[in-house]
């Protein structure tokens, strides 16, 4: 066994070479030495170490949060950052594309729980507190069984415990946002922290705004908070009280209609919103581990466009997982498991039809096809058992059979997915990985509404190939090649110009990708993550030729810089080069007389693409030791040769000229963050 | 003039939790260099609007078999004639996009009109239609060659691929409340005070105008335009107690256009919930290109819509002299 080293004495890590297992020690203590008794040679140190279990699919990305909030362009947010690995292409509104799986097709979770929105208004800010993520684990496909309802990946937010050494404190002020956490012990076993955070948008909007727009303005705030009770129960086990939660809202109150949109008068806004309490509870006996959660949330949204669009949405959500595992032998260990999600959806609707979720071409909203959904209650019940194997027929040989069912209430539905990776390690260095899998998801909850769409639409399907090599070139170099494959079946897909019964089950859809990436840490010293991925993602609807998905990205280049340049600076660059995603040209447009407005009469679907896109991030950040604490001041630039960065159009209003839509602009963060 | 927001549409997304971010994300104020034509100027051929009257009850929306007409506007930046062929098909039952044939026309015409003027057709609604059920009137021009319609794909193409001019009304066989053509007849209409009212003997637009009784308009030289209702065209609407953002009645929603860039919006409306009868424009047109010495005849179109088919119009023609 070869013990490696870093870190130093009171926050130590230490890596194991055992494959791909890694065993982390923390909080070493020092032998008690009698006060008369002379020194000895060699103190020998004990430690309780924390050994990861084997991995639960071939593929797993996981940062630590301290390597993710330092990289640049994400006012240190961690949770942001997971775009510096292979296989994640750039979304529009923050949720995460994933292998060229559409934003709903892959799923959040936060601790074990699935949580509606990872980000603030679509990619601001992630909704928990930085300092709080102990670890991003991203699955960007062939992910394990114990997760399901997703034809993509899967990004899972890991919390860290709350610190029971001392209390801690910290305050942050940034032009984005001022946040504040405190945590600490409360008796020996017990200890919390809590955080909060709002946004100082509204206190710098108006200056971005010409006086006169609107009659009234809310400017977009948002806020977050969490919680956390952990009582450690002897050497194994852990209580946990979580909770979390999320606003965001804004309001535009229109003087006049826009210009453009006669549609588009009073007001327009609205909220949506999240919380979630969650008891964990993880222990062993008798060599079974169990892990169960139990989850209670509320969402809430609350919308308005105008006179004739408005809706609102209530949603108490129910969660419960359980997951146990069992040591079968010393080859074998068996991981079972029951994961239930109940939604109780409460709310009404008057707008214009549901769009298909992938592939919509956009158009006016018609007042003549508007849809009123009366007050209604419905309830989405999933349940699901899983069962999969972790075997060791040979040493170095990791095989991970699975298995799991899902039952869809409100569909009447059943789906079996089978799943199968493997792990081979070749002497020190080297990970040879494969996986097969078949992956089932329901169609989005309005997708099977009466009135809105199709209650006969079934759940669809995903099959998933992968193959690749990791390689532990050095202590500090990791690299990591693979190339996947996905075949989408049944997709969900509206009827042509949404006739009833809206949705289908006539989609298709490939994927074709390779990943590579490199991560470099030293010690002390330069941090790199590359990545790249070369992909294409195709859909095919009805009975139409095959065509782009809408977020296909062939080329996704992503290369972040880390120094620490000494006497507490600290510096960072990302620089990304992105394929822009496809477009659909409009060719005419046809006016309709009654309503006045004009409908874009377009080309081939998704046969052109916006310009690449490509920006610079840099992060200058300086830590002042202070007493007993710390005060850090950072300046975190995005975009900083202000490339246009071309997203679409936005056309007149007979579709005749357009205008192209730029991205993100030059954006400087300053922050200043202080920490005892 | 009150700068504008310009939204990408569309504005709102079923997955709920998207809505904000697009919204948001598609919010964006035009730069002083907006390429993008004004939608309150009428540059060039442009159709503005169609209007349905049932020849029995005057309503707008004839039922099955009923008999009625359709007038459609088009305008231009300049007086002339057009050609135009008009057809009638049933509708597919659609709900997002643009509307479409379910079969063949049921009645086909080619005509000629002239900007400014309505151009009217006579026609029967097909007896087998069932409430609820659409019938599409269509209206295509091309700038020369022979037009025709493509049932199947809903569109109109001209022979040299000069198309320059397509449109469709679509009509609903009628369910609940009757809906009439909201009327601007007894309207008031203003400029900077004065009652704006249409004259017998007017100029042709762009003509001369200096000896005309239109009403000056100074290039470059702000004028307020009052609009207020005679009478409340609000239609009561049916709604059963209880149905989730009813609406009791009718909002109105006008459309101005210019022929030359001048006006501040392309859209006014008198909501349903509105107290509020009446509201102002601002016309301040554009002193590029330099108008006529002796006056140039300039036009106004002020159209309203229930927001159920129901459109009327009216045109005002002002005398527009440089500064």
């Amino acid at each position: 066994m070869r013990l490696i080293v870093r870190g130093s004495i009171g926050a130590l890590v230490l890596s194991l070479a055992t494959g791909s297992t890694r065993v982390c020690a923390r909080d070493l203590e020092p032998p008690v030495h009698d006060a008369e008794a002379a020194p000895a040679e060699e103190d020998v140190y004990e430690a309780v170490a924390e050994v990861e279990a084997p991995p639960r699919q071939a593929t797993e990305r996981k940062l630590d949060a301290e390597q993710l909030a330092r990289v640049p362009g994400t006012s240190g947010d961690p949770i942001k950052a997971v775009d510096v690995l292979p296989g994640v292409s750039r979304s529009n509104d923050g949720e995460p594309i994933l292998r060229g799986a559409a934003e709903h097709e892959s799923t959040v979770f936060i601790d074990g729980t699935r949580v509606p929105f990872l980000y603030h208004f679509g990619g601001l800010r992630s909704v928990v507190h930085p300092r709080l993520i102990e670890q991003v684990a991203l699955y960007p496909g062939n992910f394990s069984t114990r997760y399901g309802r997703a034809t993509g990946g899967v990004v899972e937010a890991r919390l860290r415990e709350p610190r029971s050494d001392a209390w801690h404190g910290e305050l942050e002020l940034s032009l984005l946002d001022s946040s504040a956490l405190l945590e600490g012990p409360l008796t020996e076993n017990l200890s919390f922290a809590v955080a909060a955070r709002r946004s100082n948008i509204d206190f710098v909007f108006d200056s971005f705004v010409p006086e006169g727009t609107f009659n009234v303005l809310v400017a977009p705030v948002y806020w977050d908070y969490q919680g956390q009770l952990s009582y450690r129960l002897g050497q194994h086990g852990r209580v946990r009280l979580s909770a979390l939660g999320s606003r965001d809202q804004t309001t535009l109150v229109f003087a006049d209609p826009s210009a453009e949109n006669a549609a588009l008068r009073g007001d327009v806004g609205g909220s949506v919103e999240f919380h979630r309490l969650q008891l964990e509870y993880q222990d062993r006996f008798a060599g079974v581990s169990q892990d169960v959660q139990v989850s209670v949330g509320k969402e809430a949204l609350r919308q308005v466009v105008g006179p004739n669009s408005q809706a609102y949405f209530d949603v108490l959500d129910l969660g419960a997982r359980g997951e146990w595992t069992v040591p079968v032998s010393a080859q074998v260990e068996l991981v079972t498991g029951l994961d239930v999600e109940a939604q109780a959806f409460t709310g009404a609707y008057r707008g214009s039809p549901a769009p298909a979720s992938e592939g919509s071409l956009d158009g006016p909203d018609n007042v003549a096809d508007q849809i009123t959904v009366d007050r209604t209650s419905f309830w989405l019940v999933h349940p699901a058992a899983y069962l999969e194997a972790r075997y060791f027929p040979l040493e170095r040989l990791l095989i991970l059979p699975g298995i799991r069912v899902d039952y869809y209430e409100e569909l009447d539905a059943l789906s079996v997915d089978p799943r199968l990776s493997q792990r081979l390690t070749l002497g020190e260095a080297v990970t040879l990985k494969s996986a097969v899998g078949w992956y089932s998801q329901p169609p989005e909850y309005y997708e099977s509404l009466a009135g809105v769409g199709n209650p006969k639409v079934d759940p669809y399907h995903a099959l998933h190939l992968s193959a690749g090599a990791e390689f532990r070139v050095s202590d500090a170099l990791f690299l990591d090649l693979e190339g996947f494959y996905k075949r989408l079946s049944h997709r969900v897909v509206a009827t042509e110009g949404s006739v009833p019964p809206h949705f289908i089950n006539d989609g298709r859809g490939r994927i074709l990708g390779l990943e590579a990436g490199a991560s470099y840490r030293q010690h002390d010293g330069l941090a790199a993550q590359f990545s790249y991925t070369l992909s294409r993602s195709e859909r095919q609807d009805r009975d139409d030729p095959w065509r782009l998905f809408d977020r296909d990205q062939t080329h996704v280049l992503s290369l972040a810089l880390g120094y620490p340049l000494g006497a507490g600076f600290y510096a960072g660059a990302r620089f990304r080069f992105i394929t822009g995603n496809p477009v659909t040209e409009v060719q005419s447009s046809s006016y309709d007389a009654g309503s006045d407005v004009y409908y874009p009469l377009f080309g081939k679907q998704n046969a052109a693409r916006d310009p690449a896109f490509h920006q610079l991030d840099v992060r200058l950040e300086k830590t002042f030791g202070i007493g007993p604490g710390t005060l850090g001041v950072y300046l975190d630039v995005q975009n900083v040769y202000a490339a246009e960065n071309p997203e679409g159009f936005v056309y007149s209003y007979d579709y005749r000229t357009r205008q192209a839509a730029t991205g993100s602009p030059f954006f400087p963060n300053l922050g200043l963050r202080g920490e005892l | 003039m009150m700068p504008s927001v310009r939204v990408r549409a569309p504005v709102w997304r079923w997955r709920a939790w998207r809505a904000l971010s697009v919204l948001l994300s598609g919010t964006a104020m035009p730069a002083c260099d907006d390429p993008l034509v004004d939608p309150a100027v009428v540059a060039g051929p442009r159709i503005l609007g169609a209007r349905v009257r049932a020849l029995g009850t005057g309503g707008a929306e004839p039922g099955a078999g009923e008999s009625a007409t359709i007038d459609w506007l088009v305008a231009s930046n300049d007086s002339g004639s057009y050609s135009a062929r008009l057809l009638f098909c049933v509708g597919e039952p659609t709900s997002l996009g643009a509307p479409r044939c379910l079969g063949p026309a049921f009645e086909e015409r080619t005509l000629e009109g002239a900007f400014g003027e309505p151009l009217t057709l006579e026609f029967s609604v097909p007896t087998e239609l069932m409430p609820g059920e659409s019938w599409l009137a269509w209206f295509g021009s091309c700038e020369s060659g022979e037009v025709s319609f493509d049932p199947a794909s809903s569109e109109f193409r001209c022979a040299d691929a000069s198309l320059s001019l397509s449109g469709s009304y679509r009509g609903r066989i009628p369910v609940g409340a009757p809906n009439s053509n909201p009327s601007l007849v007894d309207d008031l209409l203003s400029i900077d005070g004065a009652p704006w009212l249409p004259s017998d003997a007017e100029p042709s637009l762009g003509a001369t105008c200096a000896d005309s009784v239109l009403p000056r308009l100074v290039a470059g030289v702000a004028a307020n335009i009052h609009f207020e209702l005679g009478g409340d065209d609000r239609d009561a609407l049916e709604s059963t107690p209880g149905t989730y953002a009813a609406h009791p009645r009718e909002s109105l929603v006008y459309t101005h256009l210019f022929s030359r860039p001048g006006l501040d919006r392309a859209f006014s409306a008198i909501d349903f919930d509105s107290d509020a009868l009446g509201f102002d424009v601002t016309l301040q047109p554009s002193p590029t290109p330099v108008p006529d010495a002796f006056g140039e005849t300039v036009e106004l179109y002020w159209l309203v819509r229930d927001e159920r088919g129901g459109v009327d119009w009216t045109r005002r023609r002002g005398c527009l002299v440089p500064r």
